[in-house]
């Protein structure tokens, strides 16, 4: 009679074998939180194999540090800053930050305030990569993750102007380019509707 | 439009982006736990590695650490060493104190006609005798002046002037070196140029018929090694004497001419 084999694992349990090195609670890890951290890869890389590299990076950092983990908050809040730092350093490596001048009061006129519902979230996700990394990522850290001005200037090494004014560009041009994608991507008749 | 609409239209859209975004979980490539299982199987790899490196490492600079530490242990005992070694640094490491500054009298004595050849049969005696070297020293402060013995044969054919002025650290010194015994029981001894009739024993035996043997002769050559040099050559003559079946008992005559 072969004895019961535990497949269910409760968090601590996983964190606990990872922390061991075992690779079947490693891989574990990897199937829990892969597809949300994918996610964040996406939003931060300007193309698809871009994303699966930093997943790769984030997790092996992830298996690397996780003994640095000391249940203060969520599991999964620590690995997103994990993989939110990983990416920052992307930026570091690819953007190339041109002080502009303070745009903040900045918006595209032509832009339907509902078209982001309509969009599905992978079309949304291509508009938002196809920005620059350097736009990409303080709309990104600011808008989605929620950090301030300050924090994205002191992670970015930028000032604060130029993370605002950033901001504004990204915002501008994330509005226009939806607004010119929708009648492309086969939206145009939802789009019509709204208006 | 101004710029509070504005930066509410902007609010609204960030939310709106954020929301839209949130629970999207897209679809992950199957191979990609592979490259970060063989990514990870790369890093134990060299973990595994970085260890003996690490030992290495260690044992070079346990190597270092070891021999810098032999090099300060052998230079303190060494110097501890010389220092305690060195009879002009005020520290005697080999016996006690004798005693302070003792001036002895000057005497004029006669020259012996013959020289006995120093024979190295005694050495041990002294050595040995350290309850000797006590009463040496006790018997060299409170010892009345007496006449040179009758077994040495003294003759005066010319004056010689002596004067015994002993330091402690001489004595001690002394006492501690290899010993150049001489015998004067049938013979009459000449030690280091200086006749043993002639000298004036401060610390002589009681009687007249003890046995008198020249232990040992040493100048003050080792304090012109140290660098001091005295301008008049100092001798210090040890002398065992017989009581008997008794142990030998040690004298010590610090002379100076």
């Amino acid at each position: 009679m072969q004895a019961a084999v535990k497949t269910t694992y409760t968090e601590q349990e996983i964190i606990a074998g990872c922390i061991g090195g075992e690779r079947k609670f490693q891989e574990l890890l990897y199937h829990t939180y892969s597809s949300k951290m994918f996610s964040v890869c996406l939003r931060y890389a300007n193309e698809y194999a871009g994303a699966e590299d930093l997943l790769q990076d984030g997790f092996v950092k992830v298996f690397n540090n996780i003994q640095k983990f000391r249940s203060e908050g969520s599991f999964e809040g620590w690995i997103r800053r994990i993989f939110v730092n990983n990416s920052i350093e992307y930026f570091r490596k690819k953007a190339n930050m041109y002080v502009v001048q303070e745009t903040e009061a900045l918006t595209y006129e032509y832009y339907d305030d509902n078209a982001v519902q309509k969009l599905m979230k992978e079309d949304l996700m291509k508009i938002i990569q196809s920005l620059s990394v350097g736009y990409r990522t303080i709309f990104n850290l600011y808008a989605i993750e929620g950090y301030s001005h300050k924090e994205i200037a002191e992670m970015l090494n930028i000032t604060e102007g130029t993370s605002k004014s950033q901001l504004a560009r990204a915002r501008y041009l994330l509005q226009k380019k939806i607004a010119e994608a929708m009648p492309n991507m086969g939206y145009n008749k939802v789009s019509e509707e709204a208006k | 439009m101004n710029d509070k609409q504005i930066e509410e239209r902007n609010e609204f859209f960030d939310s709106a982006v954020r929301e839209q975004l949130t629970g999207f979980e897209p679809q992950v490539p199957h191979a990609l736990w592979n490259r970060i299982s063989s990514e990870l199987d790369k890093g134990e790899a060299s973990d595994e590695a970085t260890p003996i490196a690490e030992h290495h490492e260690r044992t070079l600079f346990g190597k270092w650490k070891f021999a810098i530490a032999a090099a300060v242990l052998l230079t303190l005992t060494v110097g501890t060493l010389l220092y305690t070694l060195n009879p002009n640094n005020g520290i005697n490491s080999t016996s006690t104190p004798i005693a302070n500054k003792v001036n002895a009298k000057t005497t004029t004595v006669g020259q012996p006609a013959v020289t006995a050849p120093v024979q190295a049969t005694e050495t041990k005696m002294v050595a040995q005798t350290t309850p000797a070297v006590k009463a040496v020293r006790k018997a060299y402060i409170s010892a009345p002046k007496v006449e040179t013995p009758a077994t040495i044969t003294a003759n005066t054919t010319e004056p010689a002037t002596i004067e015994t002025t002993p330091s402690k650290d001489q004595v001690a010194q002394d006492v501690a070196l290899e010993f150049a015994p001489v015998t004067t029981q049938n013979n009459p001894v000449e030690v280091g140029n200086i006749p043993l009739a002639s000298l004036n024993f401060l610390s002589t035996p009681s009687s007249l018929n003890d046995e008198i043997t020249v232990i040992k002769s040493a100048d003050n050559d080792k304090k012109k090694k140290h660098g001091k040099r005295d301008e008049q050559s100092t001798k210090v003559i040890v002398i065992g004497k017989k009581f008997d079946s008794k142990p030998n008992i040690v004298y010590q005559v610090p002379v100076r001419f």
